[in-house]
């Protein structure tokens, strides 16, 4: 069954009228996890805040998106936030500046417990304590006191995957969850959206990493300036990509692989 | 130049030009334009209504209004460029010998625009006219006073910022005297920006001017000055309060066409300029 | 606060206070320079504005009797000295101290600048909310044409409309003088309406470039009320505002120079315009330095608590 059905979404923008995103196509079934890649610019973040209705207003959204049952694109506002927060939960790209910079993030966090589950201040207390734990944050109490700009890029990516978590939703979008974090960092969070997929979780992954996204990925869709241009199951796509663009992406990406491998190598030799 | 084309199609923005020009050229031209002369006084024609020969009417001393407006462009929409051209030469060549030359001079005239700066302007103004006491030459002078430390800042920060620039390198690699850059390269780069702020500035000036000659501070009478025709039509306000218009507006108008044209050129000059943001805003 | 932060601030607040003090001397010299610049002489000054005839043996006297006859660091120096315990001299009108002729004049002022604070705050803060609400609705079309036009308006001729419209034709209040208990509406109104059209500017631009910012996305795509996103948005903005506010006071006082003129009102501004058509120097050199004094104080006061408001200040240096 699938759980979300985008069909021919296109993102105009109504002062230039040129298209950001046009004609996009995928489906995703429950308990699977889609990878989106692309360059930077291909339209892939973009599509998903047109999903949820984050676009600013000079931008048109048009085409059908269903979520189960629910209309995406022609939902009334207060529905989609509804939605937002408690059954699709959307991770940030850049998680520096995702949060309030006045507020300490314990109080965010607790903030969003309160009003999305109805928590009590205790609970919601409690409740971030834990999500930090899990997410083998330090110090959760420090960190809870502590303010956006003392924390790393990791550790406030990680608060946001903990909090898009306790909230317990069908589906969770991760954008470029990876981009911006050292290799460390990386590792921690993939392994973290590896558990979640391993309990079943919905996984929407986007990413320009190639690698990252056929660690995690059964789907995969490749964008490009706006455009899907192949979606197929990851496996078949890896192996045997169709669309030369496709092919480009793969074999850039084996070349990188192969020239850093060589030079490890080298280096291997040559230092003793 | 492409910030002309830009600004051609502001059309607000052309509008606001023109109004400042057509202002500008009525002043120079004052004696042919004016219907009478702004200091004939005739008792008996005293708070006429508007006609033919006196479009607006007269004053209380049986002043023609409209003549005493026109000869008004001269006293405060001169003065006040005047007084912004000076404050712009002596805030440009402080600034670009403090920003290009640096070391003990450039911080020395730093140091002493900051404490000039840490004076309020007002307080400057009422400081320096209350020193050399009043009259119009006092309050020019006060205005340059009390300004041009905050754009010598401005320029050297400007030139701080373009003589990073590579091709300021090269030329002095190449052997080019320090003159000669400022002159040639540093000044023409500048010169936009400068000129935004002046303009947002010239209405700032205005309205100072204005306000301290109603105050009885500047210009003296019989003098046509806008500012100084309030303060008179203050003390009649019971008996013929219509006299407080002309001037006022007169002021607005020139005040809100140099804002409007600053804003314009900022907005063109801006390299952030969004074009999506400009067909939003029309 | 963490400990480390509080032993920040302390530093911070050490340091600003400490480089006050070559700020005021600075500002006192200044002060006391600006009288040489003078073309007049303040002896023949004193002399003319007392009806005495300015005979040489009379100004040598009266250089005497104001110890102008002293060098110019010793009189600087005893004039500081003086400033510190409180005396500024004596008026050259009335010969009365120039401190307590400043005393008297400072409560109105005062009085004038507090009631027209109320009235930024509860005017511009409504206002520039909503405009930032309703971005782009005809309202805020509106009130953006009207700040537009405020900030190109004399406020003197304001003033006098205002004066027209309410005192003369309509009768509400007095046109001048402070004995009505509600004379001060109208004054305190006008000294505030320039800076009520910048409020409103400044708070509608800062929240809508804070609804830019990806925090704010960020708590959409959480699925936040707009009422608590708002809440969020209007504390951020809140800084900027109150640091202009704070600095806005000293300006307040200063700027009730052309109000208390229009309405006779007996403050400091009326008490330094009459003193400089009077050339009655004590007086305009005690404003002088009383105003600056005043404004590197509230400017001090501004970055102190700008710091602690914003956390990330607080770790800047």
């Amino acid at each position: 069954m699938n759980l979300i059905e985008v069909d021919n979404l296109s993102i105009l923008n109504r002062f230039t009228g040129e298209f950001i995103v046009k004609n996009l196509n995928f489906h995703i079934k429950k308990h699977t996890c889609l990878g989106i890649v692309g360059e930077s610019g291909s339209g892939k973040s973009m599509s998903m805040k047109a999903i949820l209705g984050l676009l600013p207003s000079n931008l048109e959204t048009t085409g059908c998106v269903r979520f189960g049952t629910v209309e995406m694109i022609h939902a009334e506002p207060e529905t989609l936030r509804k939605i937002r927060s408690k059954h699709i939960c959307l991770i940030l790209q850049d998680a520096m500046t995702a949060f309030d910079p006045r507020l300490t993030i314990g109080k965010q966090i607790i903030e969003t417990f309160c009003e999305n589950m109805n928590y009590t201040v205790c609970e919601a207390t409690e409740a971030t304590l834990d999500i930090l734990k899990k997410m083998m944050l330090h110090d959760p109490r420090l960190i809870m006191q502590s303010y956006p700009h003392q924390l790393s890029g990791g550790m406030l990516q990680r608060c946001m995957i903990g909090l898009a978590m306790a909230l317990n939703p069908e589906v969770i979008i991760a954008d470029e969850p990876t981009t911006g974090l050292d290799s460390i960092n990386q590792r921690n969070v993939l392994d973290e959206f590896k558990r979640l997929r391993g309990e079943g979780m919905t996984l929407i992954f986007i990413s320009h990493d190639l690698g990252v996204v056929r660690y995690l990925a059964d789907a995969v869709l490749v964008m490009r300036q706006g455009r899907g241009i192949e979606y197929g199951e990851a496996a078949q796509l890896f192996a045997n990509p169709v669309h030369p663009y496709s092919k480009y992406l793969l074999d850039t990406r084996k070349g990188l692989t192969k020239a850093f491998g060589e030079l490890i190598n080298k280096g291997a030799t040559t230092s003793c | 130049m492409q910030v002309w084309q830009k600004l051609k199609q502001d059309k607000m923005a052309l509008l606001s030009l023109g109004i400042i020009i057509s202002i500008v050229v009525t002043g120079i031209f004052a004696p042919f334009l004016a219907p009478h002369d702004p200091l004939a006084t005739n008792i008996k024609i005293k708070f006429a209504e508007a006609s033919l020969s006196y479009p607006f009417g007269t004053d209380q001393l049986g002043r023609c209004i409209l003549s005493r407006l026109i000869y008004g462009i001269r006293t405060t929409v001169f003065l006040s460029i005047v007084t912004m051209l000076l404050t712009i030469t002596i805030g440009v060549s402080f600034g670009l010998i403090a920003g290009y030359l640096r070391g003990i001079v450039g911080e020395g005239i730093l140091r002493f625009c900051d404490l000039l700066l840490s004076f309020p302007s007002e307080i400057m103004i009422l400081a320096i006219v209350g020193m050399l006491g009043p009259g119009i030459g006092n309050v020019v002078m006060a205005n340059i006073a009390s300004k041009w430390a905050w754009y010598t800042r401005m320029i050297r920060s400007l030139v701080l910022e373009y003589s990073d620039e590579n091709y300021i390198h090269f030329a002095k690699v190449a052997g080019y005297s320090n003159l000669y850059i400022l002159c040639k390269h540093l000044f023409p780069a500048i010169l936009g920006k400068v000129l935004v702020l002046a303009t947002l500035d010239t209405g700032w000036v205005i309205l100072n001017i204005s306000a301290l000659s109603f105050l009885g501070l500047g210009v003296q009478a019989p003098t046509p000055e806008w500012g100084m025709m309030l303060n008179e039509a203050k003390n009649i306000m019971t008996i013929r309060p219509s006299l407080m218009l002309a001037p006022g507006l007169a002021i607005l108008i020139i005040v809100a066409a140099c804002n409007f044209l600053g804003d314009s050129l900022r907005d063109t000059l801006d390299p952030k300029h969004n074009p999506i943001k400009a067909g939003m805003k029309l | 606060m963490m400990v480390a932060e509080r032993w920040f601030m302390r530093n911070y607040m050490i340091k600003r206070i400490i480089w006050i003090l070559p700020m005021l001397v600075g500002i006192s010299f200044f002060a006391f320079v600006l009288i040489t610049l003078s073309p007049s002489d303040p002896a023949e000054v004193a002399l003319r504005v007392n009806e005495i005839v300015p005979t040489p043996e009379a100004i040598v006297s009266m250089r005497e009797h104001l110890g102008l006859d002293k060098p110019f660091f010793t009189r600087y120096v005893e004039w500081i000295l003086a400033v510190i315990q409180g005396d500024f001299g004596n008026s050259y009108v009335n010969n009365k101290p120039v401190f307590q002729e400043f005393m008297m004049a400072l409560p109105a002022t005062l009085y004038l600048s507090v009631v027209a604070l109320i009235f930024i705050i509860f005017v511009s803060v409504p206002i520039g909310v909503l405009c930032a609400v309703y971005e782009g609705s005809i309202g805020d079309i509106f009130v953006r044409a009207f700040i537009f036009l405020a900030t190109a308006m004399p406020s003197f001729w304001v003033g006098l409309l205002l004066i027209w419209l309410f005192s003369v034709q309509w009768g509400l209040v007095p046109t001048s003088g402070m004995q009505a208990s509600n004379s001060v509406i109208l004054p305190s109104f006008i000294l505030a309406q320039t800076y009520i059209a910048t409020y409103i500017r400044l708070i509608r631009n800062n929240m809508i470039e804070n609804k830019q910012k990806n925090y704010v996305l960020y708590a959409k795509a959480r699925g936040l009320k707009k009422r608590i996103i708002y809440k969020h948005i209007f504390r951020n903005s809140l800084t900027e505002v109150l640091t202009a506010l704070g600095m806005s006071i000293p300006k307040l006082i200063a700027g009730s120079v052309i109000v208390e003129n229009i309405f006779a009102w007996p403050g400091v501004g009326r008490l330094c315009v009459s003193a400089i058509f009077n050339r009655d120097f004590p007086i305009i050199q005690a404003y002088v330095l009383m105003m600056a004094v005043l404004f590197v104080v509230c400017n001090l006061i501004v970055d102190i608590y700008s710091a602690l408001l914003d956390p990330r200040l607080r770790q800047a240096e």
